[in-house]
Formats: structure tokens, C-alpha cells, sequence
């Protein structure tokens, strides 16, 4: 997870790693498309002994991005939560993208003085499943597979951390 | 006057809960239900968080509350509480019904969700829908092959390089060499188009022409028609040129191959999860079924309640009545047959109680009538021996007899024997019949009965008073004269049975039970025992088997016991002895056993016969 903040803008970046896609081709392959949300926690810190019930939730956004394997042009496709496609025909172009939110911009403006941290988690959702099979989405434990919060402070700047 | 109610009242309160848990369950089921097929029919993920502990703690807490009354149910049994055994039989036979009635509806569910995803997973939709997205790939495959072999092609080279100009009759011959050419498209090197044939559609943006390479180009559509292009390099005139050839799917191809795509994408799901999804849809159904299931069972344990309360207050009463408590009456608000029992009951206890008021006071005339006759009995005895003495004084005196002086004295000294004994039975009856209220202090009963008894051990060297069996930190608080009195005549009533030669045995334990604490008394002789006819009589004032006996001496040791807020009986074996048992509060301040409740300690006689 990478967090760069602006005047304006706070843009953050977030990799899944150490997880092996080879689940999410067999099921791309085989007609099922495969669903990723990074979503992501700004809250504003506060001192004091009150300080773990007093710490606010100031700002959430979840960045869905959706995959599937296009039989006919022999691509994997993402499909982005604003409409935007993206065509793959190499697995590792298309690892990198779907795997990973880079530079996203988080409308956020951290006030002055004020103390940020945020906490970034990845959930990966192998199959997508259709109505009304998605009852069964919670029910299959493997079919999601969601990471641990990461917390990061809100500087100016920070390394890139793995998320 | 006692009634029978309190049960009933809480039987309407768990009926009322029960029925607001129910309500409260469908409430529930219907709104997570919706929630859920909500869920399923918008294609969101099925994650409500609040339907766990709805699933887990309701049932849960269904189950512990049948358990408790399973358990309850069980201990009563034990503990022989009348109407347990009926309702135990209820509870089953409620709980059968339930399971009954929720069997075919279960079999009906699961062979119903079978049917259905067996038909949705049939082989020959898969198959279908297979077939459909191959078609397309086909035809699709080939369409690209088309123009594949078009850029490959020698002829279609040569045409190119006549395009511009013959144009119109280039474009006939290629449309006439492959009727899969729907547009041709040349540009210059810097991607401006310089020619334009064929269908309008097929028109591509020059811009686009400069990220890409020679060969197939990617797909494009434009609202509902799709076409496949591919780009040819050639020279003429010495000048770099590109081709693009374009074909038209048919109109909707791609929506078309989306949505057949779309179908296998589900038929692929629901065949790879077929067996999961039936699993889940009958563990929905028992995740619904299964608390009003249990709801069923609670509900069962309430009704046999209800139903068997009535019984179980008859019985109560019935066996009230046979211990001689007439004051017991049923109360019942239902108009049903067993109210008119009810009724019919309480009409009969009533009537009892009269009677037996009426016997009361029949049995208190008699006995004032025949202890009148034994008191005028036992003053008519001394007066006989005083009247003869004083006429025989009288006599002589009249007669001037010398030998009067001697006959003088023994003739008074009779009469003041007589008037002596009669005076002492006079005292006797005051006291029994007005003894003074106790004067209560703490006192070691061991020592006291000693005390007692060595009295007549002196006196009657050949008894034996065993006093070793009484417990020496025992405390007893009582009025010490009476106490006393009460075990002389004990201990009087022993040397008589015994013939004034023998063993008397006293035992005294401290007796425990919940908040009551007392003293239990034995007083055991080895003498002859008790007659069958004299057992109702030997606590009756002036009733003696011995010659020289007043006949009030239990009559005392009773009251006196009575009076202490304790209880006496006894147990006599004819030829083997008698056995007094004495229960007396013990351990406790004056304050506290004037607080005694006096139904705790029925001051009764129990007569036992061994």
C-alpha cells in the first residue's frame, strides 16, 4: 500500500502480493469472471486517554474492478467500476493490472494540524456468482479471499509498502 | 381459606411470551428471508452479518430453554411432583405431532429443490448453450481466417495496387473475389484516407490507424454491429500505403454471443456447484424450519402445563383434604368439564369441612362432659372416706365414748389425708388447665435431663436412665419448670410401664432442615407397651390405665410441648416398650421462636404403631 497526499488530492496505491492467480485463470478460462475491491479507511487521529473511541472515520472508498476471458478475442478483459475496458492478451500485462490500484485519487484534503491515518484492505472474489447462485459467494470459504487491514499514517510522502 | 392458583398465572405468562417469541420469529424469518432474496434476485453478495447470530443464538437459545425444561421436567419426575409423569407423556406426544406434521413438509421441500436444480442442471441446456457459443467462436474463427487470407492473398496485392485508380472496378472485382469484403479503406503513410468503398459502417477513424501494427486489427462495434478489419501494407507509385479490409458480423452478433456467453457463464456455475447450492437451499429451509420446529417443542412443555394444572391441583387438593386440611379450595377461570369438577370438588370440601366442625364440636362436649364425670368421680372418692370419718367422730362424741380421744386422731388424720389428695388433684387440673405462659432462657438439655432423672435414680435404685445418646452441645430455649416437669411425667410414665425395674433410654439430636433448626427428643422405656384401644386416648385428660394415676400426666406433658411451639407423638410395640419423640425449636432466641411460623411446626399428635 502506497499513500501519496496532496493539497487536494491523496492518491493511493495497492498491490495484492503473495497470491497465486492461478485459481482466477482456471475460473476466467472457464467462462466465470472474477471481482476485486480495494477499499480503502481515512480517519482522523486524535490524543488523549478517549483517544480509541474518539478516533473518526472521516473518509471511505471502495474501487471495484471486474475480470473475465473473452472467448472470441482471446483476452482477458478488466472491466473497470467507471466503464473503462482494458484488453490483456499477456497474463503478466494483465496480473499487474487487476491485481493492483495505481495512483488512485482519493477526493480527500487533510485539514491542517490534524492528525490522518488510513487503513487500505484487498478483497479478492475468485468467481462472481450469478443470481441465484450468489447465495452461495459467503457460503464457499475459498471463493473470497480477503487481506488484513494495513494501516498507514498520512504523510506527505511514504514508502511503498506491501499490502 | 387456601386456594390453588399460582401456577396457572405463570403457565399464561410463558403462553404469552411464547406467543410474542413467535411473532417476533416469523417477524424475523420474514425479514432476513426477504433480505436474502433480495440479495439473490439483485446478484449482491449474500454477507448479512445480523443472520448469524440469528442463526446461531436463536436456535441456541431455543434449545437451552427446552434442555431446562427437559431437566426440570425430569427432577420433578424424581422428586415424584404429582402431574410429571402425564405431562412428560404430553410434552412427547406434542413433540411427535410437531415432527409429524413438519416430516412430509420437509420431504415435500428437499424432493421439490432436488426436482428443480436436477432440471436447471440439465445436460441438454448445457449442451445447447455449448453448441450456440461454438457456433459463434466459429463463425467468428472464420470471418477472421477470411481476412487473414485476404492480406495473404497475391491477387488481392495486385488489386490493391490498381485501387486508386480504377477504383469502382477494382472494388467489383474484390467484392466479386470475396464476397466476405464488406468495406476497403486506403490510406496514405500518414494514416489520411485517401479512398473509401463499400458499406458506410465499415468506415474506420484514420487516427487509429497509427498504434497499429499490419495483420487482424482489434474488434470494433458500434451500437449493435461489430466489425472485424485487418491492415495491409503495399506500395504504389513508390508511395507507402495501408489497406484496411473490412467485414460486418451479422447485427447483434456481439450482444447476441454476450448473452449466450453470459447463460453458459451461469450453466457453468450451477453445474461446477450443483451439490452445494442443493445443500444450501435445504439448509435454508432448516434454518427456517428448525427454531419454529423448536418453538413447537417449547410451546408443548406450556400447553401440558396448562392442561395438567387443573389435574394437579385436584390431586394437590384431593391429598390436602385426606390430611385433614378442609380450608383448601380449587380456583378456576376456565368454563370448561373441568371446572365443573372443580366446583363439584370444592362444593364436596366444603361440605366436609362442616361436618367435621360439627364433630368438632360434638367431640368437645363430650370430652368436657366426660372429664366433668371423671372429676366428680375423683372428688366423690375422698369425700366417701372424710364423710364416714367425720360421722364416725360425730358418733362417738354423741355417745360420750371413752375410747373417743383414740379414735379422734386417726379419724382426722384420714380427713386431711383425703381433703390432702383432693386438694392435690384440684391443683393438678388448675394446672393443666391454665399452666402459666412459658419463661424461655437457654438451656443444655443434657444437663437438664439429668437432673430429671437423677431424682428417681435415687429413688429407684433398679432403673437405669441412659442419657449418654444425648448431643452435649445441644441448646434448647424453653421455660426450665415446665421442661422439667414435662420429663418427670415422661420419665414417671416410663417407670410405670417398666414396673419400677429396667432401662430407660433418652436420645436428643439437632435436626437440620432448610432454615428450621430443632431438637428431637426420644424417650424409650422397655416396658409393655401401648393397647390398641388405648392409642387415641393416652394424651385425653383423666384417662389412666394405673390404679393410683390422675390421668392428667401426658395430657400435661403435651401442653406443655405445645405450649413450646413443639410437637410430640409416640410409637409402641405391645410386649416391647415405647418410644415419646419430642420435637422442640432449638438454638434460637426467645425473639426468634416467638417468629417461628407455626405451620412449619404442626403441633399434632402422631400416633404410630410398630
Amino acid at each position: 500500500m502506497k499513500l501519496n497526499s496532496g493539497e487536494d488530492q491523496t492518491q493511493v496505491s495497492m498491490f495484492l502480493v503473495e497470491y497465486s492467480p492461478a485459481d482466477i485463470f482456471s475460473s476466467l478460462e472457464d467462462g466465470l469472471r472474477s471481482e476485486i475491491g480495494f477499499s480503502i479507511h481515512i480517519y482522523r487521529e486524535t490524543r488523549g486517554i478517549f483517544r480509541l473511541f474518539t478516533q473518526r472515520l472521516v473518509h471511505e472508498e471502495t474501487f471495484i474492478q471486474e475480470a473475465r476471458w473473452d472467448v472470441f478475442q482471446q483476452q482477458y478483459i478488466i472491466k473497470k467500476a467507471s466503464g473503462e475496458t482494458l484488453k490483456f492478451s499477456r497474463k503478466e500485462d494483465f496480473i499487474s493490472e487487476f491485481f493492483s490500484l495505481k495512483d488512485y485519487p482519493i477526493q480527500f484534503s487533510p485539514e491542517r494540524g490534524k492528525k490522518y491515518f488510513t487503513l487500505g484492505r484487498i478483497s479478492l472474489e475468485t468467481i462472481i456468482f450469478l443470481p441465484p447462485l450468489n447465495v452461495l459467494s459467503s457460503i464457499i470459504p475459498a471463493n473470497i479471499v480477503t487481506t488484513a487491514w494495513q494501516r498507514h499514517e498520512l504523510p506527505r510522502e511514504l514508502p511503498e509498502t506491501k499490502g | 381459606m387456601k386456594s390453588l392458583q399460582q401456577s396457572q398465572n405463570s403457565s399464561f405468562v410463558g403462553l404469552i411470551s411464547i406467543i410474542i417469541f413467535y411473532l417476533l420469529l416469523i417477524i424475523l424469518i420474514l425479514v432476513f428471508s426477504n433480505q436474502i432474496l433480495s440479495d439473490i434476485a439483485l446478484g449482491r453478495t449474500v454477507s448479512n452479518v445480523i443472520i448469524i447470530p440469528f442463526a446461531i443464538i436463536l436456535p441456541l437459545f431455543l434449545i437451552g430453554t427446552i434442555v431446562y425444561n427437559i431437566i426440570k421436567l425430569a427432577r420433578e419426575r424424581r422428586r415424584g411432583i404429582p402431574g410429571t409423569r402425564y405431562k412428560s407423556k404430553l410434552v412427547l406426544f406434542f413433540t411427535l405431532v410437531a415432527f409429524m406434521a413438519s416430516i412430509p413438509q420437509g420431504i415435500l421441500s428437499i424432493s421439490f429443490i432436488n426436482t428443480m436444480t436436477k432440471s436447471w442442471f440439465s445436460s441438454q441446456y448445457g449442451d445447447t448453450l455449448e453448441s450456440g457459443v461454438q457456433l459463434a467462436l466459429t463463425y467468428y474463427n472464420e470471418r477472421l481466417e477470411n481476412l487473414e487470407s485476404i492480406a495473404d492473398s497475391a491477387l488481392v496485392a495486385s488489386l490493391l495496387r490498381d485501387m486508386e485508380t480504377r477504383a469502382d472496378k477494382t472494388w467489383e472485382t474484390l467484392e466479386e473475389v470475396n464476397s466476405g469484403i464488406h468495406s476497403i479503406q486506403i490510406f496514405d503513410d500518414e494514416g489520411r484516407e485517401t479512398l473509401f468503398r463499400g458499406i458506410p459502417e465499415g468506415r474506420m477513424e484514420s487516427l487509429a490507424l497509427l498504434d497499429v501494427s499490419e495483420g487482424i486489427l482489434p474488434k470494433e462495434t458500434k451500437k449493435d454491429t461489430t466489425i472485424l478489419r485487418v491492415l495491409i501494407g503495399f506500395t504504389q507509385g513508390g508511395e507507402e500505403k495501408f489497406a484496411v479490409i473490412s467485414t460486418i458480423l451479422p447485427a447483434n452478433f456481439d450482444s447476441t454471443a454476450e448473452n449466450l456467453t453470459k447463460t453458459l457463464e451461469i450453466f457453468t456455475q450451477l453445474e461446477r456447484y450443483r451439490n452445494i447450492f442443493r445443500y444450501v437451499l435445504i439448509g435454508f429451509y432448516f434454518f427456517f424450519s428448525f427454531p419454529i420446529m423448536l418453538l413447537a417443542i417449547l410451546v408443548s412443555f406450556i400447553l401440558s402445563e396448562e392442561i395438567i394444572r387443573p389435574i394437579v391441583n385436584l390431586e394437590e387438593a384431593t391429598k390436602r383434604v385426606s390430611e385433614g386440611d378442609f380450608s383448601i379450595r380449587i380456583l378456576s377461570r376456565a368454563k370448561d368439564e373441568l371446572s365443573i369438577l372443580i366446583e363439584s370438588f370444592n362444593r364436596m370440601v366444603a361440605e366436609l369441612e362442616k361436618s367435621r366442625r360439627q364433630l368438632i364440636h360434638t367431640e368437645k362436649i363430650t370430652a368436657w362432659q366426660d372429664i366433668a364425670q371423671r372429676m366428680a368421680h375423683e372428688i366423690k372418692n375422698p369425700l366417701t372416706p372424710i364423710k364416714l370419718s367425720a360421722q364416725r367422730i360425730l358418733r362417738k362424741y354423741e355417745a360420750g365414748e371413752k375410747e373417743f380421744s383414740a379414735v379422734l386422731k386417726p379419724a382426722v388424720s384420714s380427713i386431711i389425708q383425703e381433703v390432702e389428695k383432693l386438694n392435690n388433684l384440684l391443683v393438678e387440673f388448675r394446672d393443666f388447665a391454665r399452666l402459666p405462659d412459658p419463661d424461655m432462657e437457654q438451656i443444655s438439655l443434657k444437663e437438664l435431663v439429668e437432673e430429671a432423672a437423677s431424682v428417681f435414680t435415687t429413688s429407684y435404685p433398679s432403673i437405669t436412665i441412659h442419657t449418654k445418646d444425648i448431643v452435649d452441645s445441644i441448646l434448647i430455649l424453653a421455660d426450665r419448670d415446665q421442661i422439667t416437669r414435662a420429663f418427670t411425667n415422661l420419665f414417671k410414665n416410663a417407670l410405670d410401664a417398666i414396673s419400677g425395674e429396667g432401662d430407660i433410654y433418652i436420645r436428643a439430636d439437632l435436626v437440620i432442615k432448610g432454615n428450621l433448626h430443632y431438637c428431637r427428643i426420644q424417650v424409650q422405656d422397655t416396658g409393655t407397651g401401648i393397647t390398641e384401644e388405648n392409642l387415641d386416648k393416652i394424651f385425653n385428660p383423666y384417662f389412666t390405665t394405673k390404679d393410683k394415676g390422675t390421668g392428667l400426666g401426658l395430657s400435661i406433658v403435651e401442653r406443655i410441648v405445645l405450649d413450646h411451639k413443639g410437637q410430640i407423638w409416640f410409637e409402641t410395640e405391645e410386649g416391647a416398650g415405647t418410644t415419646f419423640f419430642i420435637d422442640l425449636p432449638a438454638g434460637l432466641s426467645t425473639e426468634d421462636l416467638s417468629e417461628l411460623p407455626t405451620e412449619k411446626l404442626i403441633v399434632s399428635r402422631k400416633k404410630r404403631k410398630k
